[in-house]
C-alpha cells in the first residue's frame, strides 16, 4: 500500500512516503522551520505535498497515513485506525507523555484535515508490552499509588522488538521448529532497549514507567539508583525539571564522554575517551541479556534491530563469547542476527494490516 | 596480651539498638553477646540489655540515652567478669566510600575521614561514630578496628560502578555504586571455597544475601566482588522488606514534584513503605507472604503477585550476574530467607540450566545442616547454603588487622 508514515519527536517530524514496502522518500523537518501553532502543521502537510510532487508521487494514491505514537500506555494493544474515540483516548494519555503525544495528536489531526479521505492509523511503541506479566511490569511500590498513577514498565521501542521477533518466527516455521523461539532483541538507537520475547510474547523489557530506566542512551542516564534523585533535590537543592533535565539530557553517552556523539561513533570509532562509556554501554546490555535469559529460561537467537543495528557487528561477538562462557554448553554455538527494516517500514507494514483487517470487517458485515 | 589469642568484641550498631558479640580468637568461640535495645530518647518501654553468657540470658533494665550509655552499660557487664574483659574492638561500619578499601585501625585521623563522608549514610554511620568515639575516650588503650560493609566491593569495575551521569557531577557528589553486604558476601564467599576446596582466588560465583529486611546479590570473579545489586544507596536493586529497590528515575522525581518540597517524606515512602510492605499492604516479611498463601505447597501454582515480583527480581538479576562472572562454581544463599526458605531457592534456581543450573527438590526442602550444596548431582554450578555470620567475619577482619599493624610494628622496631 502507499503510506505516508509520519514520526513526530519533540524537536522534528520525521517522514516516509512507502510504497509496498519500499521507502520511495524520506526527510526529516525541524518544527523551528514553520511558524508555532495549528498553522504549523497545515504547512507541514502541505510540504508532504509538495515532497511527494517533487518525487513524482501522486497525491491521490496515498492510501493510508502511519502516525507514530510513543505511547499509549495500556489502552492500545496494537495499531489501530484512528477515529473521535481514538483521538479522545489520545488526548487523556497526554498529560503521561506531554513531550510526544500531543505532537502525535496534531499530526493526526492535520492528516484528517487535509487527507480527509486517507485513513490514519496510529501505531504505538508501547502496545507490544501492554500484556507483560505482572511480575515484570509492577513496580515494588505501593499498589495504591501504583494502580493510581498508571505507573507500570512500558517498553518503548516495541515497534522494532515486534517486527523483529516476528522475523524470528518466520524463520522458525521455515525450519518447521514449532517451540516458541526465544529471542533476545536488542534495538539499538539512540535510547537501546532490550527484550527478551518468547515467539511473540515479550517476557521482559529494559526501558520502564518512562525510557528514562534501562539501558543509557545517547543523552539519557538509563538505570540508576532512585535515592540519585532524592541526594540531587536535598543536597543541591535542585528541582524536579532540573535533575529531569540533567538525567533527560546531559547524561548518557555525553555525560559520560561530554561529546555529542551516536551509539554507533561510540562503537566504531576508537578513543580512549569513549573506553569507559563503551565499557559501560557494553556492560549494561550484558547484564540486560543475562536477566533475559534467565526470564526465559534459555535463548535461541539474538537480534539486533534499530537505525544503528549493524553495530551488532561489534556486540554481537562481545556479547556471544560472554554468553557462551556463562552456558552449560560452552561448544554451543550462539547466533546473532540482523533485521534491517527500518521503523518507518514497519509502521508502513502494520499500518496496511490494519486496513486490510477493516476492510475484512466491512466486507464480513 | 598478645596478638595470638584475644577477646575481640564486635559492635553491630542500629539506629536504636547495639548488638555485640564476643568472640575468643583465633579459636572463634563466642564468649559472650547480647543486644541493647531502645537506645535513645524514651520510649513506650524502658531500654534493655539483652546479655548472653554459655546459653544463658540475663535481661537488664537500664537507662540508655544514647550510644555512649549504651557502650558504657555492656563495658560494665563484660568488664565484671575478668574471663569477658575485651582486648580489642571491631565496629561494623555501613559506608566506607571510596576512602577505606579495607578493615582500618582506627585514629583520630582515621575519625576525622569517616566523619567526612557521614552524609552518604546518615542513619548508620552516626551512631557507630558516636560508639567509637565513645570507647577511645573511656578506653584509650584499647585497639578499634573499623570493618566496612561497603570495603568488599571496592574491586567493582568502573564499568559497573560508575552511573551515565555527567562525570563532573559524579565527582563532585561522590556518586557511584558502592554496594553494601559486603562483610557478609565476603564471609561467605570464603566458606564456599574452603567447603568446595577451592582457592578464593579462582572462585567464581553470585551470593544471594536474602536477609528479612534488606537483600543483595552479588557478583564474585576469582573471589572478589565484580557487581552487587544495591547501587549508591541501600535502595537499588531487589526489592526488599520495605525498600522499593530497582525503581525508573522518573518516578522518583514524579514523586519529588508530588510532595513539593518534602523530600523526607519521599525518601520515606520508597525506603520505608515501599517493597514487600508497600505491594502486600499486610506485612514487610516476605516470609508472611509466603504463608499467608496455601498455594504455595505447590510451586506450579499461581503465587501471590506481592512473592511474584519478589523472586522475578532476584531471578533476574541471578541470570545477569551468571552472565558475567561466567564459569560459574556456586550460587550461595545465605542470610535468614537464604538460609530458611526453599521456595525462594526453588523458585529462582529451577529452569536456570542453560547456566548449568540445576536444583536438587529434594536436598532443599531437606536442609538440616549447614553448609549444604542442594544442588543436582549433575549441575555444574553448586547451589550452596551457608549460614552467614557477620560478627565473625567482623572479628576475623579485626583479627587480621591487628596481627598485620602488631607485625608491621615489630618490622619498624627491627629496621
Amino acid at each position: 500500500m502507499n503510506t505516508l508514515v509520519l514520526i513526530p519527536k519533540t524537536h522534528k517530524v520525521f517522514y516516509a512516503y512507502v510504497e509496498f514496502g519500499k521507502i520511495m522518500f524520506q526527510g526529516v523537518l525541524p518544527y523551528r522551520d514553520v511558524k508555532a501553532g495549528m498553522r504549523s502543521w497545515n504547512m507541514i502537510i502541505q510540504y508532504m505535498f509538495d515532497e511527494m510532487s517533487r518525487h513524482c508521487v501522486d497525491p491521490q494514491l496515498l492510501e493510508v497515513i502511519a502516525v507514530h505514537c510513543v505511547f499509549g500506555a495500556s489502552d492500545f494493544e496494537g495499531p489501530c485506525l484512528v477515529d473521535g474515540l481514538v483521538i479522545k483516548k489520545l488526548e487523556n494519555l497526554a498529560p503521561r507523555a506531554p513531550l510526544h503525544l500531543p505532537r502525535s495528536i496534531d499530526a493526526i489531526k492535520a492528516c484528517q484535515r487535509i487527507f480527509d479521505s486517507v485513513p490514519v492509523v496510529a501505531v504505538f511503541e508501547t502496545s507490544f508490552f501492554v500484556n507483560l506479566a505482572a511480575r515484570e511490569h509492577k513496580y515494588a511500590l505501593d499498589n495504591t499509588l501504583m494502580n493510581a498513577s498508571g505507573i507500570r514498565r512500558y517498553g518503548y521501542s516495541g515497534i522494532y522488538h515486534q517486527a523483529a521477533s516476528n522475523y524470528i518466527v518466520g524463520i522458525q516455521r521455515k525450519k518447521a521448529v514449532s517451540a516458541a523461539p526465544r529471542i533476545l532483541s536488542i534495538c539499538l538507537e539512540s535510547r537501546p532497549e532490550i527484550a527478551a520475547v518468547r515467539g511473540n510474547r515479550p517476557v521482559m523489557v529494559t526501558s520502564g514507567a518512562t525510557p528514562l530506566e534501562g539501558l543509557p542512551s545517547e543523552k539519557s542516564c538509563g538505570e540508576i539508583d532512585p535515592s540519585i534523585a532524592i541526594t540531587l533535590a536535598q543536597e543541591k537543592k535542585w528541582g524536579p525539571e532540573q535533575i529531569n533535565l540533567m538525567l533527560t539530557r546531559q547524561s548518557g553517552i555525553y555525560g559520560l564522554t561530554g561529546k555529542s556523539i551516536s551509539l554507533e561513533e561510540l562503537f566504531w570509532k576508537s578513543s580512549d575517551d569513549y573506553k569507559l562509556a563503551k565499557d559501560l554501554m557494553q556492560y549494561r546490555m550484558l547484564l540486560a541479556c543475562g536477566a533475559g535469559i534467565a526470564a526465559m529460561g534459555g535463548v535461541d537467537y539474538i537480534v539486533f534491530s534499530g537505525k544503528y543495528s549493524m553495530v551488532g557487528n561489534i556486540l554481537g561477538p562481545w556479547l556471544c563469547a560472554r554468553l557462551q562462557a556463562a552456558s552449560d554448553d560452552k561448544e554451543r554455538d550462539l547466533w546473532y542476527l540482523f533485521f534491517s527494516r527500518s521503523r518507518e517500514q514497519i509502521m508502513a507494514d502494520d499500518a496496511t494490516l490494519v486496513l486490510l483487517g477493516a476492510s475484512r470487517t466491512l466486507q464480513s458485515a | 596480651m598478645s596478638a595470638e589469642t584475644m577477646n575481640i568484641l564486635v559492635f553491630n550498631c542500629g539506629s536504636s539498638s547495639l548488638k555485640y558479640k564476643l568472640i575468643a580468637m583465633p579459636s572463634e568461640q563466642v564468649v559472650a553477646g547480647g543486644e541493647a535495645q531502645r537506645v535513645g530518647p524514651k520510649t513506650a518501654e524502658p531500654s534493655k540489655i539483652f546479655h548472653r553468657i554459655d546459653g544463658q540470658e540475663q535481661v537488664h533494665t537500664v537507662e540508655m540515652s544514647d550510644h555512649f550509655m549504651a557502650f558504657k552499660e555492656v563495658m560494665k557487664l563484660l568488664t565484671a567478669d575478668s574471663q569477658l574483659t575485651p582486648h580489642a574492638v571491631g565496629h561494623r561500619v555501613v559506608h566506607g566510600a571510596t576512602l577505606f578499601d579495607q578493615p582500618t585501625k582506627i585514629n583520630s585521623a582515621v575519625l576525622e575521614e569517616l566523619r567526612s563522608i557521614e552524609h552518604l549514610a546518615p542513619l548508620h554511620n552516626p551512631p557507630a561514630m558516636r560508639l567509637m568515639e565513645a570507647c577511645t575516650e573511656l578506653y584509650p588503650d584499647l585497639p578499634q578496628v573499623a570493618v566496612f560493609d561497603t570495603a568488599y566491593h571496592a574491586s567493582i569495575p568502573d564499568y559497573a560502578s560508575t552511573y551515565a551521569i555527567p562525570c563532573d557531577l559524579s565527582k563532585e557528589m561522590g556518586i557511584r555504586k558502592y554496594g553494601f553486604h559486603g562483610t557478609s558476601h565476603q564471609f561467605v564467599v570464603e566458606e564456599a571455597a574452603a567447603f568446595l576446596g577451592k582457592d578464593i582466588y579462582s572462585l567464581n560465583a553470585v551470593s544471594c544475601h536474602l536477609g528479612s529486611g534488606g537483600a543483595s546479590l552479588c557478583a564474585v570473579k576469582n573471589g572478589k566482588s565484580v557487581d552487587n545489586t544495591m547501587g549508591f544507596s541501600p535502595l537499588q536493586g531487589l526489592v526488599m522488606s520495605t525498600r522499593c529497590g530497582d525503581l525508573d528515575s522518573a518516578v522518583a522525581l514524579r514523586l519529588i514534584g508530588r510532595y513539593v518540597g518534602d523530600i523526607q517524606s519521599v525518601e520515606k515512602l520508597l525506603n520505608k513503605q515501599s517493597g514487600v510492605l508497600g505491594m502486600s499492604g499486610m506485612s514487610a516479611d516476605i516470609r508472611d507472604i509466603f504463608n499467608s498463601a496455601k498455594q504455595y505447597t505447590d510451586p506450579s501454582s499461581k503465587p501471590d503477585l506481592t512473592a511474584q515480583v519478589y523472586l522475578w527480581r532476584i531471578r533476574k538479576y541471578l541470570g545477569s550476574y551468571l552472565s558475567v562472572v561466567q564459569n560459574a562454581d556456586a550460587i550461595i544463599f545465605t542470610d535468614t530467607i537464604g538460609e530458611t526458605v526453599p521456595l525462594v531457592r526453588w523458585a529462582v534456581c529451577t529452569d536456570m540450566e542453560y547456566f548449568g543450573v540445576k536444583i536438587d527438590s529434594d536436598k532443599n526442602d531437606n536442609v538440616t545442616s549447614y553448609p549444604v550444596d542442594i544442588s543436582a548431582n549433575d549441575s555444574k554450578v553448586r547451589i550452596l547454603v551457608i549460614l552467614t555470620n557477620e560478627e565473625l567475619a567482623i572479628s576475623r577482619r579485626t583479627y587480621g588487622t591487628l596481627q598485620h599493624s602488631e607485625l608491621n610494628a615489630v618490622g619498624r622496631v627491627a629496621s
